[in-house]
């Protein structure tokens, strides 16, 4: 049925029932049952059969060498490259083309690709929510290799990443995101989570980049801060690659040597890594004022907040060699050509070798053993207590139950005692990732609005959990709701409990 | 699932029928992008749906606002429609908002800055109204936090309609049928607690209206919108190519251009030129401008690209003539390409975008593809 209600209606038409539908198509939340597999070869073009495409559909592409861009606007499209006898499909941009893939639509995934010679990015997603992007192997494509921006439930795995100018995984303004198990290297920052939440960068191997792993917020964005990141068990060394960042891009002033800089990020959570072989530090904390080429923004917190660094293995180049002394003029003499720096950040500019490196730190970190390393600028550290138990964050994504992505499993995120600071973001995250596909704060969308909804059960939030277990019909011109039972009581709770909270004051004052 | 979508269709659109047609009179009618509520007011219906979360609000939706949410008084709106034109608002008679807003130039006036009410230019060029009521800081220097604060701005201003309270009341007493009208929409209050002064009615009372109109100055039924709504056809190839060039991290467009309101609103700083007869202009960074003294030598909110082929000429001070010669001072680097006399705090998308002739060609037919259908 869905295919007849195809998009193109004239908009002078004022049907807002038919349009509204449109963006359910958009936000892929509507799905056809049948999808297709189509195939392509090398003699054809895979954007011709991207646009011949359904919804839904995948497109399998065979090994082969593929000169094209590819933008992928409508949902829940899979691009999957064939591997056979170790021959891949491959998108070669020659040097000479912008992009790899750009996806706009939600629902995406793409899979088994070798992505190279691009001048803007590998794949970058915009706006896009449910996306997946891994077993690609990404090379020189300019600008970030890897780069979803503006989407929820971002899954980022088991990809090769280098000769990146900027940042080779770059998540920018997202929310729930996994970025695990990556190889990254010879990029100028290795993964970097940037104005985003809720972010877990867990198993990646990162070395041989200028900066191996950045959380910063930036000022200038839309989205005004970075929080709740958890670097777990990573591998991050030997970061000493010399800085061929663009002149002006905010990675151009990262200092040649540098494991894993946090900016202006709250509540980052660095445990259980390996983090070795750096010529400026292992870790850095830092706030605005002391990067250099940073512009002020008043609705940016400037400094990082409650930072904990506990389980980490750390330990640092003692002296510099000559190459490190070159690569060292050579990123101080283009920094202060590129302008632009503020007092506070000259001292990043001088060579030094430390465990940790802070400066104009904010409040309420926490280090394990604070004799252990060799820290440069004020030790803002309380001691961490008791080890946090890391099998208790295996995603920061929930998932609808007819989602694709796999290994991610709603029961996983079990607000239990350890994984307390994700507890209170469990009702956010399951209601954005399940209810908000038929229900809107103010609006009619499938199901009646929230406020309508914290109406009729103010203070009982259980009462929200008993209808969406056992969901009945309760209004005639209202599709009746299907039961929510496996999300279980405590997730329900929680959400229930979370739409309370959004809804009523709105309910109140109506 | 097919057949319930269906019903669901059907039951809205009879629903919709019912209210809009027979039931109401049509003398309240709404203007495009509203529906008519049971309760008689003009509430947001357009193609992109407000955000429902705080983390929503790019590419697909918009930012929540919540008096779209609950409805405009469309006696307001023809109240406000008519006071946008009306030059009674200025003390001298001389001047309406829509002499420098004018809605054949998308709101705009075509003049590098704006003239004033005694015939000399202002400052700065005159800013698009097309979805404004969307936008979180206003003037552009932002110092305005909200409509009615930014319409205070040219309402009493010497240079603009050189109103004042007083003045205000006054001309209100002068002119019978306006009178009449702001009552009829407003009716004073009369508290002996707190009585609000005739003055200070005329002025929430015109405020109000102004702001309702402008709350409806909504453009998204732009060729792009009709692509982004699903209709694959919708862009010309090269308008399509363009948009990929648009949208790609060479250009950076759109990084602060973010649809589908094409701003990020953010407050930053990119090098325009000032024009020669305006002088040296801070934006944000100066006296009074949002930023206070944090903010940097000249800032200026990212304005909107929508229309923006109908609202020459370009940048804070009219100082680009053209589309294309906009583009050519961006691919060059933008401020960064001034070397030494780079402005400080550039914002770091701000670098050489190294496209080509023929792709900015490409880059201005899509941003044509941003005019909406009148």
């Amino acid at each position: 049925m869905f295919k007849k209600l195809t998009c193109s209606m004239d908009l002078s038409v004022e049907l807002s029932v038919g349009l509204s539908a449109c963006l359910l198509y958009l936000s892929g939340d509507i799905t056809p049952a049948l999808a297709a597999v189509h195939k392509v070869s090398p003699q054809s073009k895979i954007q011709a059969t991207i646009d011949a495409a359904q919804p839904g559909d995948t497109i399998e592409i065979e090994p082969g060498i593929y000169q094209e861009s590819l933008y992928v606007d409508k949902p829940n499209i899979t691009l999957r490259g064939i591997i056979r006898q170790g021959q891949w499909a491959q998108l070669d941009g020659g040097g000479l083309l912008n992009d790899g893939v750009i996806a706009s639509g939600a629902g995406f995934t793409i899979e088994n690709l070798k992505i190279t010679n691009y001048k803007g990015n590998g794949v970058m997603t915009q706006g896009a929510d449910r996306v997946t992007i891994r077993r690609l192997i990404v090379k020189d494509t300019g600008i970030y290799g890897i780069y979803p921006t503006l989407g929820h439930h971002v899954l980022v795995e088991n990809n090769v990443v280098s000769g990146i100018a900027d940042a080779g995984i770059y998540i920018g303004m997202c929310d729930s995101v996994d970025v695990t198990n990556n190889e990254v290297f010879e990029n100028v920052a290795g993964i970097e989570i940037e104005n985003s939440t809720k972010a877990l960068v867990a198993h990646n191997s990162v070395y041989a980049n200028t900066g191996g792993i950045l959380v910063f917020a930036l000022p200038g964005l839309p989205r005004k801060k970075t929080e709740l990141v958890y670097l777990l068990k990573n591998q991050v060394y030997s970061n000493n690659h010399y800085n061929f960042g663009a002149p002006g891009s905010t990675v151009s002033s990262i200092p040649p040597g540098s494991g894993i800089i946090v900016l202006a990020a709250d509540q980052v959570t660095i445990t259980g890594n390996i983090i070795r072989d750096h010529a400026t530090a292992g870790i850095l904390l830092v706030d605005h004022p002391s990067m250099p080429g940073l512009t002020p923004d008043p609705e940016v917190d400037p400094s990082p907040d409650r930072v904990r660094i506990d389980a980490n293995i750390i330990e640092s180049k003692i002296s510099l060699g000559p190459v490190e002394y070159g690569i060292w003029f050579h990123y101080i003499g283009r920094t202060l050509m590129a302008g632009n720096v503020a007092d506070g950040a000259l001292e990043l500019l001088l060579p030094k070798t430390f465990d940790i490196y802070t400066s104009g730190t904010g409040q309420e970190h926490c280090l394990d053993h604070v004799d252990s390393y060799r820290i440069k600028g004020p030790s803002p550290f309380a001691p961490c207590g008791k080890e946090q138990d890391l099998k208790a964050l295996p995603t920061t994504m929930l998932d609808p139950p007819d989602s694709k992505q796999p290994g991610v499993n709603l029961a996983d995120l079990d607000p239990a005692p350890h994984a307390a600071p994700l507890a209170p973001a469990i009702g956010e995250a399951t209601y954005n990732a399940v209810c908000s596909g038929c229900h809107a704060l103010n609006f009619q969308r499938i199901g009646p609005p929230l406020t309508e909804i914290a109406t009729k059960y103010l203070n009982n939030p259980q009462g929200i959990v008993q209808f969406a277990q056992h969901p009945q019909k309760v209004r005639r011109d209202f599709p009746e709701m299907p039961p929510q039972t496996y999300l279980g009581e405590t997730k329900l709770l929680a959400t229930a409990e979370y739409i309370l909270k959004l809804a009523k004051p709105a309910a109140q004052t109506n | 699932m097919g057949g319930l979508m269906d019903f669901v269709i059907v039951v809205n659109i009879v629903m919709t029928m019912i209210v809009a047609q027979i039931l109401l009179p049509q003398a309240l009618a709404c203007p495009n992008n509203f529906s008519l509520t049971a309760t008689g007011r003009c509430r947001y219906q357009g193609p992109y749906p407000m955000a429902t979360t705080p983390t929503q609000g790019a590419w697909r939706t918009l930012p929540y606002v919540k008096r779209l949410d609950e409805g405009l008084d469309p006696r307001a709106i023809a109240l406000g429609h008519r006071l946008f034109s009306s030059r009674e608002l200025s003390y001298e008679r001389n001047l309406s908002c829509q002499d420098c807003h004018n809605p054949d130039h998308a709101f705009t006036d075509q003049n590098p800055q704006s003239i004033g009410g005694s015939g000399l230019a202002l400052k700065r060029n005159s800013p698009s109204l097309y979805n404004m009521i969307f936008l979180q800081r206003f003037f552009w220097d932002g110092r305005a936090a909200s409509p009615e604060e930014q319409l205070a701005g040219p309402l009493f201003s010497k240079d603009e309609m050189n109103m004042s309270p007083e003045k205000l009341w006054q001309r209100l007493l002068e002119t019978p049928d306006l009178m009449a009208a702001l009552k009829e929409v407003y009716p004073p209050t009369l508290h002996e607690s707190s009585p609000e002064s005739p003055q200070d009615w005329a002025v929430r009372g015109i405020t109000d209206a102004l702001v309702s109109y402008q709350a409806t100055l909504l453009a998204f039924d732009s060729p792009y919108d009709r692509w982004a709504l699903g209709d694959q056809k919708a862009l010309t190839q090269d308008q399509f190519l363009g948009f990929n060039i648009f949208r790609s991290f060479v250009s950076r467009c759109a990084e602060c251009h973010i649809p589908p309101l094409f701003t990020s609103g953010q407050l930053v700083v990119i090098g325009a030129p000032d024009h020669p007869k305006a002088g040296p202009d801070h934006g944000a960074g100066g006296a009074g401008g949002a930023g206070g003294g944090a903010a940097a030598g000249g800032t200026f909110k990212v304005p909107t690209l929508r229309n923006i082929a109908l609202t020459a000429p370009y940048m804070h001070s009219g100082s680009f003539q053209t589309l294309g010669e906009t583009l050519r001072f961006y691919n060059r680097g933008g401020g960064r390409a001034l070397g030494t006399h780079m402005p400080k705090d550039l914002h770091w998308h701000i670098r050489p975008m190294t496209l080509s002739h023929r792709e900015l060609q490409l880059l201005e037919i899509f941003l044509g593809s941003l005019t909406d259908r009148r």
